[in-house]
Formats: structure tokens, C-alpha cells, sequence
């Protein structure tokens, strides 16, 4: 026994230090402090009555760490009613293009805008749809708008569109209300227009330009645009209209594809007419300088 | 010669533990009112443990065990969250630690000199890495990481408070 109690003295610190961790553990073991019910409550009761004492005090700590919440809270909220209003737009611009395709008798396959070049010369716009969706080269594009190009090259899933504003584009176009035809095309300038009007027609501004039923690459009845003004050259019988286009080429975003070609049938027959006019013609040394050089719609039309 | 004058403490030897219990309950209530205020990066020095160290360098190593069990039960039920008995075996190995540097006639010399800081920092180290062993996260970045974090800066940011009661002994004699 004296034994045993030396044992206890001599490594007293170890059995002390044994014992409180056996009890430590215990006390682990016994999980979460929910167990001490009404001791807990004591606690809790008089931290709370010096937690509100000592209240005043600010924890700038805390403070940077709430304000920089709020700012992270501040920016995504900025974001999602920045998306919301995107979104908005959007739908406002799906609608539109909806009931558009809904009440056009045309074939059309919509696509969307992915990429876009606005050049001094050529602009074009790229689509994410291609051969896979039935697009073909030499297809109208359009918007709910108006008139926006013809697809100039296409592979598998993306097309490119030459659009109006290119030299290489001309359309032929009629005057809605006093059914005048012409070809409408692109001069480096802001707007398009619309040569040899004859001076003796009243052209009232703001009337509307569609392609007519002479034109072999662009269905007829779409709209182009709309007379903004008239030019007219005093030393010639013919005036040119200044027309704005329907379609936004800068904002462009979703288009139409008219899944539709001209006939080839019509298109052979008028190239074959006018090959042999112009062996006809090509001894005449009396042609006319100006109608020569006047643009046609098919002498330049593809791209 | 110089003849010293008795105290309260020297009438009444046992008064001082009813000071350690006064001075556990003052600094477990400033560790979860005050302290939080001078965190840093989520790092707040743990008050409890310099007393800790304190009585068993002051009263050796058996009394140390006894006031680190006792003041890191205490501090469990003051947090609100947390497993009962966590701060209570931390706290346990931290006055068995600073008992083994006890000496019976130099704990004057200890506590008032750099000796103090260095037992205190060994404890220290050891109580953070067990407290951080038993809440370890995987998901937490990597253990030298959060070695590093949780147990080399907490036990610096703790010897820098240790330091204070160093100060005010040194200077009060």
C-alpha cells in the first residue's frame, strides 16, 4: 500500500494529466452543450447582459469585414439587374422576331449575329448558322425590320453576310406608293440611295423602298428603307433619293435567313438574252456612254 | 536591513487562488467581449492560456494541469459553439507543458524575465496545435498552411499579450 502511494506521489502529474484528459474526452464525447440545459442558459444569459454592456464598442474589424460583404452583395446585385435588364431587352427583341416569323409567308431560318466587320469598303456580319440549318450561298437576310444582306459565303454551321452597306451589294427597288423602280446601293456615306429618278415625280420623304419583283436575288416586298431626302442635279433629268435602311447594321444582333434562291431557270434565261443583246450590240458604235455605265442591279448584284 | 513587510497573501497563502479564479473569470469574460476586437485575418490571441501558464510556472506543474482543465472548461461554456472538453484538454497540456519548467525557489526569476515568454510560446505551440488538430478541415487549404496560420501566428499574436504581465511584474519589483 505504502507502495502504491509512493507510485501516486512520484508520478503524480501523470496520473492528474491522464485523468483530466480521460475527462476531456468525456466531456467531448457528450457532444454539443445542449446537454447542460439549464447551466448553458445561465451562461448564455449573463454573456448576453455583458455582451450588451460592452455593446458601444465598435469592432472595426467586423466592420471592414460587413462593409466588404456589402460591397461583394453591392456588385452582384448591380450585375444581376444589369443581366435583368439585358435580359429584358432581349426578350423585347425575341417577341418581335417571333411574331415576325410567325406572320411572314417567307421561308426563314433565324440566326444569331456573332460576329460583325464594318469596313470603309466591305461590311459584313457573321451568323452562327451554315449549310447544317439549309443556308446557302446567295440567301436574303433580313430582320423583322428590314432588308440586311445577302450570304456571301457559308460553311457548316456559320455563314457570312455581305449587308447593304458594301459596294459590292445592289438591290432592285421600287418606291412602295408611286411604284418608280431603281436599284438601291451604298456610296461611302451614311446612308444608301437610289439614282435616275426621274425629276418629274413628287418622291415624298419618308416613303418606304422595297425590293421589286425585278430583282433575281432578293425576294420582292421587303422592305429596304425610306426616302429621307432628294437630290437633285440641276445639269440632269434625274434626281437621287438619300434612304435610310430599316435594318440597325450597328446593333444588329438577330437576323432572318430567307431560305429561299432565285429560280436558276429565270436567272439562265436572262443571262442567255443578254449575252446575245450584247453580241448584237457590240458592233453599235452608237450605244449610249450613260446607260452603259449606269448600274444594274445584275451586272453587280453578288458580292 | 532591510526588513519586508508581511502582505494579506503572505497571512492568507491560499487567497491567491481565489484571485486566479477571479482573474480566469475577468479574462474569459474580456476573451469573447474584448478580444475579438483586435483580430486579425480571423487570428486572436487566447488570453486564458497565458494564465494558464502563469499558475504552473507560478504554482507548479499538478496546480497547472488542475487550472488549465478548470479555466478551458470554463471557456467552453462560454463559447457558443464548440464540443465541450475541447478548450479543457488544450488547456490541460499547456499548464502540463509550462509545469515541467517550474522551479521551486525561481518562479520570481521565470515570470519576470524572457524565460516566461520562451515556456509560454512552447505551450502555447502545443496547445494550438492540438486545438487545431481536433477542428482541422481537409477542405482548409494545406496543413503547413494552416499550421501556419492557426498555430506559428496565433501562438505569436498570444506571447506578444504574454509579454504584458511579464512587463507589469518586472516593473512593479
Amino acid at each position: 500500500m505504502q507502495r502504491l502511494l509512493q507510485i501516486i506521489e512520484e508520478f503524480k502529474q501523470y496520473i492528474a494529466l491522464c485523468f483530466f484528459v480521460i475527462i476531456s474526452f468525456s466531456l467531448m464525447a457528450l457532444g454539443d452543450l445542449s446537454q447542460f440545459g439549464g447551466l448553458r442558459s445561465v451562461v448564455v444569459a449573463t454573456i448576453g447582459v455583458f455582451q450588451e454592456a460592452f455593446s458601444f464598442i465598435p469592432n472595426p474589424v467586423a466592420l471592414k469585414s460587413e462593409n466588404s460583404s456589402l460591397r461583394d452583395l453591392n456588385a452582384q446585385l448591380s450585375y444581376e439587374v444589369q443581366k435583368s435588364r439585358q435580359s429584358s431587352i432581349e426578350n423585347d427583341k425575341l417577341r418581335s422576331l417571333l411574331t415576325f416569323k410567325s406572320i411572314s409567308k417567307l421561308p426563314l431560318v433565324p440566326a444569331e449575329v456573332v460576329g460583325k466587320t464594318i469596313g470603309s469598303i466591305r461590311s459584313y456580319i457573321t451568323l452562327n448558322r451554315g449549310t447544317a440549318s439549309g443556308i446557302a450561298q446567295g440567301m436574303a437576310v433580313m430582320t423583322d425590320r428590314g432588308l440586311v444582306g445577302v450570304v456571301a459565303s457559308v460553311s457548316e454551321n456559320f455563314a457570312i453576310v455581305s449587308i447593304l452597306k458594301n459596294r459590292d451589294i445592289r438591290v432592285a427597288a421600287r418606291l412602295e406608293s408611286t411604284r418608280l423602280d431603281g436599284v438601291v446601293y451604298w456610296e461611302d456615306d451614311e446612308f444608301l440611295v437610289m439614282k435616275n429618278i426621274p425629276k418629274t415625280y413628287s418622291i415624298q420623304k419618308g416613303e418606304i423602298v422595297v425590293t421589286s419583283e425585278y430583282s433575281t436575288k432578293f425576294p420582292p416586298n421587303i422592305p429596304i428603307g425610306k426616302v429621307l431626302g432628294t437630290h437633285e442635279d440641276p445639269n440632269s433629268l434625274f434626281a437621287t433619293l438619300k434612304i435610310q435602311s430599316f435594318a440597325q447594321f450597328e446593333t444588329l444582333e438577330q437576323v432572318f435567313v430567307i431560305t429561299q434562291l432565285p429560280n436558276p431557270e429565270r436567272i439562265y434565261l436572262e443571262e442567255r438574252y443578254a449575252n446575245e443583246i450584247a453580241v448584237k450590240t457590240k458592233n453599235k458604235k452608237n450605244v449610249k456612254k450613260q446607260t452603259s455605265k449606269e448600274p444594274t442591279e445584275n451586272s453587280n448584284e453578288n458580292p | 536591513m532591510k526588513i519586508r513587510e508581511t502582505t494579506l497573501f503572505d497571512r492568507l497563502p491560499h487567497l491567491r487562488y481565489a484571485v486566479y479564479v477571479g482573474v480566469a473569470l475577468l479574462l474569459s469574460i474580456a476573451d469573447f467581449l474584448l478580444i475579438p476586437l483586435i483580430e486579425i485575418q480571423g487570428i486572436v490571441p487566447d488570453i486564458i492560456v497565458i494564465l494558464v501558464v502563469w499558475i504552473a510556472i507560478q504554482e507548479g506543474q499538478l496546480i497547472g494541469i488542475l487550472s488549465g482543465f478548470m479555466c478551458g472548461l470554463l471557456v467552453d461554456f462560454m463559447t457558443y459553439e464548440g464540443v465541450l472538453g475541447v478548450n479543457a484538454l488544450v488547456n490541460t497540456l499547456a499548464g502540463f507543458t509550462a509545469g515541467y519548467f517550474y522551479k521551486e525557489n525561481r518562479t520570481t526569476l521565470i515570470l519576470q524575465s524572457y524565460r516566461f515568454i520562451l515556456i509560454l510560446f512552447l505551450a502555447v505551440i502545443v496547445h494550438n496545435a492540438v486545438f487545431s488538430f481536433l477542428y482541422i478541415r481537409t477542405t482548409e487549404a494545406t496543413i503547413s498552411e494552416f499550421f501556419t496560420k492557426y498555430v506559428l501566428v496565433k501562438s505569436v499574436y498570444t506571447v506578444v499579450f504574454g509579454t504584458i504581465p511579464v512587463l507589469f511584474r518586472s516593473l512593479r519589483n
